[in-house]
């Protein structure tokens, strides 16, 4: 399950996620979560009884989210599927709006997990990116997480921002490795379409890190984190054991999931056929009493923006490309059989059998990873055998 | 009964792209009665669509129209189109040979533009007579004063009596047809004197095997007479006579200065060269018709499809289009980088483009075309002679005492204003010159010999920008000469690419080795390993470049909501990666194999 809150305090200039800016005072904490509510209510209706295994709170800043709405959220979810006795309920967190009471309260309203995005620990970087934090509020902020907050931490850092040199980017996740989160996020900073940053870049006026750089932060970055005893399990995420994201790693073993909110993504089974949807971006209309009972949640409307069935032969391609981004790799034959398709047409078993003997694709178990030290190049590889 | 020759004339119709001649074609037609409305939506005279949108006339379609002129006679009058480019120069001479007068068409917004003056020259060395219409009159931006001005002093023919027009609103089309009939005088020949028709076209029909369009010069020509193609010295009976009005009709008969066409189970184009002349078995002309030639490709290039399963479509391909033109061969070729495909030989360069783009887009077929060659003559140490139409086909270096090299005359013409451009171009190109020739006060003929291998390398391009798009040129054979030419290979990662090796003199090869393997690394991308680009000489590297190894080649973030847009960009990844060409470890897009086209010298 994916809930989307919207709102952060503001936007940030290289976030291609939806977000709204608004002040702390108007923000509809109560509405909001009647609405989604409303939202899961209708949507539940065709789905039956399924089990449900993690739940993640993502924005936005749904630590905005006061504790006691999300908390109403969460129970309702809860109260609809057939719960595993270790689900994981993660929240994304600013480090603006999380302190000691924040942690405490969020756990209590059942998260088992919060992810912070710390970003970076340098101030001028900080400010480039946009971000309302200093370094010391986002080095208090896991504290806080960490003392007064569920057992899972999690948090995300963004290298290769230019003026960072690759052993900045290895200093900085080391500190926050060292602050006892047991999971961490490190993306390289990624210009998109349709951003302040990607509007910027296409006129020629935004900084960029050379590729060189970028790798060797990557390189950095893994280097600091598997000293200290963190599994490199996805070509962005580290855990220490028993610590990785459940709910991303559902995602990308290509598991359905249901998406709430405004602007939520989802991809589910129904009636055997694989269906993914985007919710409208409007939060006006998504508060607007009744809006969910008037209209058929699986159908296109001001509600719904996109409606995309997957045909089997695009959701293997999908697992490949997901799975492969995971040391533990995909089992091609076993998903291309459960979705009933060929997992080895002409084109896609000669890229294989090259990639294997290049060295650029291995064997695990039954299945085929990316060795790890070629996931610097994971597209050039992956989009051979899409 | 034939027509009496007197109430016939024979006239095409010359023009720059875009000057509007299909259109006034058109027009004509129309105005004669003889398409309908519906017919009208399509430019009747341009067939492909190919032709339509690079705006050339390919393929000649001949019309016969009946008008009724001022005088009161009922005139036939043959519209015989012509091919509008300089690869094409041979067929387009035999076509207007097949006339006694020809319609200089000239945008009056644009003026005199160079593609028209040679053809303009090819009619007058006919001897025909030209009646310069300004067209686009009806334009605001049409000046008349000054086109016309312009056809005087670039081309030296009198404008006084100039027709003008516009196809777009009929304006001026009956004063055309009036000007047809009373200037270009009507053919003359014998109806009794032994058979000679001149083959100016031809095409393949498959029912009726391959029909070629005639212009009867003597005699008379009926359906079920034994004739014999005099080039050829084959025989055949014939089956069909014809002519298009633009609808096929059947005739029974041609009279002389007739054009039409006709059907003898010919079963192969091959067997109808252009130029040629038919006559009766019966009763054979003593002599053919002057001026016959026969057409050999002079540029070959390799043919490959990028996926190699493509190979028998493209097999199937290359034979339909040689069904109706055998001007155009194509023999199985095989290299190391590119795999199977075919070596082809065109005319010239826009022939080359034109088999090309109908390849990829009639058949569908994803092709790399490599650079284009000349055929040397290479002579080994123990005497034997190697026809090498494919660099790969060179002998060792240490094996080869002398290479010969195809040279051209090449005739250029151009306003005096360019004539010191045009010179230096021509002496870059290893041209020597044999004589630069007022043929009026503002227009020059300059003629050089030149090697066929400075001609097809851009000449024609480098021309047109010198001379501001108004020189045009020609060229022919005129034998083989030796020079110091050498074979420039270009390296991989120490691997060749064969489709990349060009045949070169001597003095060009380090300047065109360092500029090939400079192209290459701006169209080689960067890969997961550093690539070493080399320009070599036998064993001998002349020159290198480094392709730096791409770091990074990842998506950062890739969660549920982005995996249709993160999938999109992969599956582009893919598609892209499909236009390439492994060698050894490296992916080669296909401009690559292009990059000798494209340096800027």
């Amino acid at each position: 399950m994916y809930v989307h809150f919207p709102w952060c305090l503001a936007k940030c200039p290289y976030c291609d996620f939806l977000s709204v800016a608004a002040d702390r005072a108007d923000i509809p904490h109560q509405a909001y979560a009647s609405a989604v509510i409303a939202e899961l209510e209708r949507r539940v209706e065709v789905l039956g009884q399924r089990r449900l295994g993690s739940v993640f709170f993502g924005g936005g800043t749904p630590s905005l989210w006061q504790p006691s709405a999300l908390g109403r959220v969460l129970a309702a979810i809860r109260a609809r599927f057939e719960v595993a006795p270790d689900l994981e309920v993660t929240v994304e967190c600013n480090p603006t709006s999380l302190d000691d009471g924040r942690a405490a309260a969020l756990r209590d309203a059942g998260a088992t997990r919060l992810s912070v995005g710390v970003q970076g620990l340098d101030a001028d970087r900080l400010k480039f990116l946009g971000r309302l934090h200093d370094p010391q509020g986002g080095l208090s902020a896991v504290r806080a997480a960490v003392r007064s907050g569920p057992e899972r931490v999690s948090a995300d850092l963004i290298f290769g921002v230019p003026g960072q040199s690759p052993r900045q980017a290895q200093d900085e996740a080391a500190t926050i490795a060292d602050l006892g989160v047991t999971h961490l996020s490190a993306y390289a900073l990624t210009i998109e379409p349709g951003t302040q940053f990607g509007q910027l870049a296409r006129k020629g006026r935004l900084p960029l890190a050379t590729d060189d750089a970028v790798a060797d932060g990557y390189l950095g970055v893994e280097e600091a984190l598997r000293e200290r005893g963190f599994r490199h399990y996805e070509i962005s995420n580290y855990a220490r054991d028993g610590h990785v994201a459940r709910h991303n790693v559902g995602v990308w073993r290509g598991g359905e999931y249901l998406g709430l909110g405004v602007g939520a993504w989802g991809t589910v089974v129904l009636d055997g056929a694989r269906l993914r949807y985007r919710n409208g971006v409007v939060p006006e209309r998504y508060l607007a009493a009744e809006a969910w009972t008037r209209v058929d949640p699986w159908r296109q409307h001001e509600l719904v923006r996109e409606l995309e069935p997957i045909p089997a032969e695009t959701a293997l391609s999908e697992r490949i490309l997901l799975g492969l981004r995971l040391a533990e790799g995909v089992d091609v034959e076993a998903q291309a059989s459960a979705l009933g398709v060929n997992p080895w047409p002409a084109e896609r078993q000669s890229a294989r059998d090259d990639l294997l003997r290049r060295g650029q694709l291995g064997r695990v178990g039954s299945g085929y990873a990316i060795p790890s030290e070629h996931w610097l190049h994971a597209d050039a590889i992956i989009a051979r055998l899409m | 009964m034939p027509i009496d020759p007197t109430l016939i004339r024979n006239f095409s119709i010359i023009a720059h792209v875009d000057h509007g001649k299909s259109t006034l074609a058109d027009r004509i037609l129309d105005v004669t009665g003889a398409i309908t409305a519906r017919e009208k939506v399509e430019q009747f005279l341009d067939k492909l669509e190919l032709e339509r949108e690079r705006g050339i006339t390919i393929k000649a379609q001949s019309v016969r129209l009946k008008y009724r002129a001022h005088d009161g006679n009922e005139y036939q009058l043959q519209l015989i189109d012509t091919p509008g480019h300089v690869d094409f120069s041979y067929e387009v001479s035999r076509s207007l040979n097949a006339c006694e007068g020809a319609l200089l068409v000239v945008d009056a917004t644009q003026g005199v533009q160079a593609q028209t003056v040679a053809n303009v020259y090819l009619a007058l060395d006919n001897n025909l007579e030209i009646i310069p219409v300004l067209n686009k009159v009806d334009l605001p931006s049409a000046d008349v004063d000054r086109a016309a001005e312009m056809v005087e002093e670039v081309i030296g023919l009198d404008c006084s009596g100039a027709v003008l027009a516009s196809g777009k609103t009929g304006q001026g089309v009956p004063e055309i047809l009036e000007a047809v009939v009373q200037r270009i005088s009507p053919p003359r020949g014998d109806p009794e004197a032994p058979l000679r028709a001149l083959i100016f076209d031809s095409w393949y029909d498959s029912y009726r095997g391959a029909v070629v369009m005639v212009r009867v010069m003597a005699g008379t020509l009926n359906r079920g007479d034994k004739v014999l193609f005099m080039a050829t010295g084959r025989s055949y009976e014939i089956t069909a006579i014809g002519c298009f009005t633009p609808h096929p009709i059947a005739l029974e008969s041609l009279g002389p200065g007739e054009v039409g066409f006709l059907a003898a189970n010919i079963k192969s184009v091959e067997d109808t060269k252009i130029g040629d002349t038919v006559t009766l078995a019966s009763r054979p002309a003593t002599q053919a018709l002057p001026g016959f030639k026969e057409v050999k490709p002079m540029v070959f290039a390799g043919v490959f499809p990028t996926d190699s399963a493509q190979y028998e479509q493209l097999r199937d391909a290359l034979s339909k289009l040689h069904l109706n033109d055998s001007s155009f061969q194509f023999e199985p070729d095989t290299s190391d980088a590119l795999g199977f495909g075919f070596r082809c030989g065109f005319l010239g360069l826009l022939h080359m483009e034109i088999i090309q783009e109908r390849l990829e887009r009639e058949y569908g077929l994803d092709l790399i075309t490599t650079a284009p060659s000349v055929v040397y003559h290479a002579f080994t140490k123990v005497g034997e002679k190697v026809v090498v139409d494919n660099p790969s086909k060179m002998p060792l270096v240490g094996d080869i005492d002398h290479i010969d090299e195809p040279i051209m005359k090449v005739t250029v013409h151009t306003p005096s204003d360019y004539v010191g451009a045009v010179v230096a171009l021509c002496e870059e190109r290893r041209g020597k010159q044999l004589g630069i020739n007022f043929a009026t006060k503002t227009h020059v003929v300059v003629s050089y010999e030149m090697p066929l291998a400075e001609v097809i390398l851009d000449f024609h391009d480098r021309l047109k920008s010198a001379s501001r798009g108004y020189a045009s040129m020609d060229y022919e054979l005129i034998g083989y000469h030796t020079d110091d030419l050498i074979k420039l290979d270009m390296l991989i990662n120490g691997d060749a690419l064969d489709a990349l090796s060009v045949i070169v003199h001597r003095q060009t090869a380090y300047t065109r080795g360092r500029a090939i393997a400079a192209k290459l690394k701006e169209l080689v991308p960067r890969q997961q390993y550093e690539i070493a680009i080399q320009a070599a000489i036998g064993s001998k590297i002349i020159s290198r470049e480094t392709v730096r190894a791409l770091r990074k080649d990842v998506t950062a973030k890739c969660y549920g909501g982005d995996i249709s847009r993160k999938r999109k960009l992969l599956e582009k990844q893919k598609e892209g990666k499909k236009r390439m060409k492994s060698v050894g470890n490296v992916e080669v897009p296909q401009e690559a194999f292009l990059a000798i086209l494209k340096l800027d010298s």
